[in-house]
């Protein structure tokens, strides 16, 4: 992100205590809740590793095709000629994708989307029209939580939600998922519990006032010569959303009690996991040396809550 | 530290009756509408007719069963598929009511403000799986196909989902789910290509005896949906009697949360003019577990007290 939409998007952080943000997602809190330090140091100031895996942001070109075509089709343009006006923009905005892996390609991509179009050509999920005539597609949502911040406002919990659908009656929020597993029940174990999953159903039923029953992950695994498709429900009760409230703001309150006290402890566990976090290389030097090796490491790219994507 | 004497017995049933098809499940029901329970059905089935000759004239003029019966549209292809006529509703509107019981000019409000002299009844739980996996593989499209692996998980997940609402503590009234049984034993019924027989299912142990479980879906859920309920009945016939079994044979387990005060046999008798008597079947079960009647029956009691007394 450049400083031009840096300017444009309110301040994430409270105004009393310009190191505790305000303005929650949940990226910011499974930073945190990996560890305090590493949320410090890369969310908490606005710092980001500065190489990344491709595969990282794969998805997000699915997503921005999905999008565009959800819209398209909602003017009445044909599948057809959608999908040929989609293609060559995607193309365009992966011009400079680093194609190391065999299954992370521009042509892979390509494929998902025709193929995925072609699934779910007279699909049943329909996407939702919003009062305003607009498709609820890659709909931003800021909710307060029940917590204040020093502030003395209540802190906000955001999100981005990819679209809503109807299906036979009731009202869903949908995720597409990108992934090159296999779209199995160990897969979609992962989304229950879910920080992110629980996070969008509440932000969905308070930020849009609608009875939504639950998520639909949209499922998308990449293969190198063939993509799968395969759809999953993960519903909540009334309970699981309000334990993932009452969690929510727990670990907020932490942030708060860390940012007061200009104290934010690592958590050794997590140094090793999930091949490794990106801060493990700085956090292994003395205290006082690792300034010199984090900038060589991570640049300046706040990440924002409020933005709007 | 919590004292055990502060324990207190759970003001309300969550309870499962297990039968096979034409034990009596729904029409043991009747019992409870004439003891003056308050019945809300979800009605899979569509035999909610079958109950009717079983209420007394008294019952059947109150306002005591209230039920919605929720089957999706099927239609016929011409090469022979049974498919969904339009979108699958039945498990969509049943979780819309579980959530708020509103259906044309009936208003029963939120389930979570239902009283203790409420029972909410699924009738039954195998046919609401069907009604799951219709919806799934819609959505999928793959209506009209054997289902997909991935099918069987998502609507594994929607069952569960289901019984877990309906066995928190937000829904504060009493639950029934009706169920057919299901026979399982702990390896599958025919050997591999090395001769050994597979473990069907995780939460069976391998060459376990055969054993009756509700009837949830696929091979996952039977073994898994017992735990969402303190009792656990079974309705059968014993020579010409239909009984309500409360306690665990060898292989079917059951429960109750009074086994020394419950016997283990309720007959689920008529009353002289055919009704279902409101002394025994699943009302006395209720009398027995609870320890009262339903707050409506206790003006009724002197009255039927005259009329029953032989």
């Amino acid at each position: 992100m450049n400083n031009q939409q840096q300017q444009q998007s309110p301040s994430m952080y409270c105004k009393s205590v310009p190191t505790l943000q305000k303005a929650w997602d949940n990226t910011s809190i499974k930073a945190l809740k990996s560890c305090q330090y590493l949320y410090n140091k890369t969310i908490g100031t606005g710092f980001r590793p500065i190489s990344v895996h491709p595969r990282l942001n794969y998805g997000t070109y699915f997503h921005w095709a999905m999008e565009q075509y959800e819209k398209l089709r909602v003017q009445k343009i044909s599948q057809e000629e959608a999908l040929h006006k989609i293609i060559p923009l995607v193309l365009i905005r992966m011009k400079n994708f680093p194609e190391e892996d065999t299954t992370y390609t521009k042509q892979n991509l390509v494929r998902a989307i025709v193929w995925y179009v072609d699934q779910y050509y007279n699909d049943v999920a329909e996407t939702y029209i919003m009062s305003n005539g607009k498709p609820a597609v890659e709909l931003s949502f800021r909710v307060p939580l029940p917590i204040n911040s020093p502030d003395g406002d209540p802190y906000l919990y955001c999100g981005h939600i990819d679209r809503i659908v109807t299906y036979a009656g009731l009202i869903y929020n949908t995720d597409y998922k990108t992934t090159k597993y296999a779209l199995d029940n160990k897969y979609f174990k992962q989304f229950s519990p879910d920080s992110q999953m629980s996070g969008y159903i509440y932000g969905t039923k308070i930020g849009f006032n609608e009875p939504v029953a639950g998520a639909m992950i949209d499922g998308i695994q990449l293969a190198v010569t063939h993509n799968r498709f395969a759809r999953r429900f993960v519903l909540r009760t009334e309970q699981q959303t309000e334990e993932w409230l009452e969690n929510t703001c727990h670990w907020i309150k932490i942030a708060e009690t860390a940012a007061l006290s200009g104290k934010w402890f690592m958590n050794e566990e997590f140094c090793s996991m999930y091949g490794g976090c990106s801060m493990r290389d700085v956090c292994s030097k003395s205290p006082s040396t690792r300034n010199l090796w984090y900038k060589n490491k991570f640049h300046y790219d706040p990440w924002n809550p409020l933005d709007n994507r | 530290m919590a004292n055990i004497n502060e324990l207190e017995q759970p003001p309300v049933i969550k309870g499962i009756i297990m039968a096979d098809p034409g034990a009596g499940k729904t029409c043991a029901l009747a019992a409870l509408v004439n003891a003056g329970w308050d019945l809300r059905v979800l009605d899979f089935d569509n035999k909610m007719a079958s109950i009717l000759p079983f209420l007394t004239p008294e019952s059947r003029a109150s306002d005591r069963l209230h039920y919605i019966t929720l089957t999706d549209k099927l239609k016929t292809t011409v090469d022979g598929k049974i498919l969904c006529d339009g979108s699958p509703k039945a498990i969509s509107r049943a979780m819309s009511i579980l959530n708020n019981w509103k259906i044309g000019e009936e208003n029963l409000g939120k389930t979570s403000e239902w009283n203790e002299d409420c029972i909410l009844v699924m009738d039954t739980l195998t046919f609401m799986g069907n009604a799951a996996m219709r919806y799934v593989k819609v959505l999928a499209g793959r209506d009209g196909q054997r289902p997909h692996p991935a099918d069987w998980g998502n609507a594994q997940d929607i069952q569960r989902g289901l019984l877990e609402l309906l066995f928190s503590d937000a829904i504060k009234c009493n639950i029934l789910v009706l169920s057919h049984i299901v026979y399982m034993g702990g390896r599958s019924s025919e050997p591999d290509n090395e001769g050994k027989y597979k473990k069907i299912s995780d939460n069976i142990e391998p060459n376990s005896a055969l054993t009756a479980y509700p009837s949830g879906l696929g091979r996952v859920m039977p073994p898994e949906v017992g735990r969402y309920f303190d009792s656990m009945l079974n309705i059968r016939m014993v020579g010409s009697r239909r009984v309500l079994r409360t306690s665990s044979e060898p292989y079917m387990t059951l429960r109750n949360p009074k086994p020394a005060t419950v016997p283990k046999e309720i007959s689920l008798k008529l009353t002289q003019e055919g009704y279902a008597d409101p002394e025994g079947g699943l009302a006395k079960y209720f009398r027995l577990i609870l320890g009262r009647e339903p707050r409506q029956s206790q003006a009724m009691a002197e009255g039927r007290t005259e009329r029953y007394n032989s």
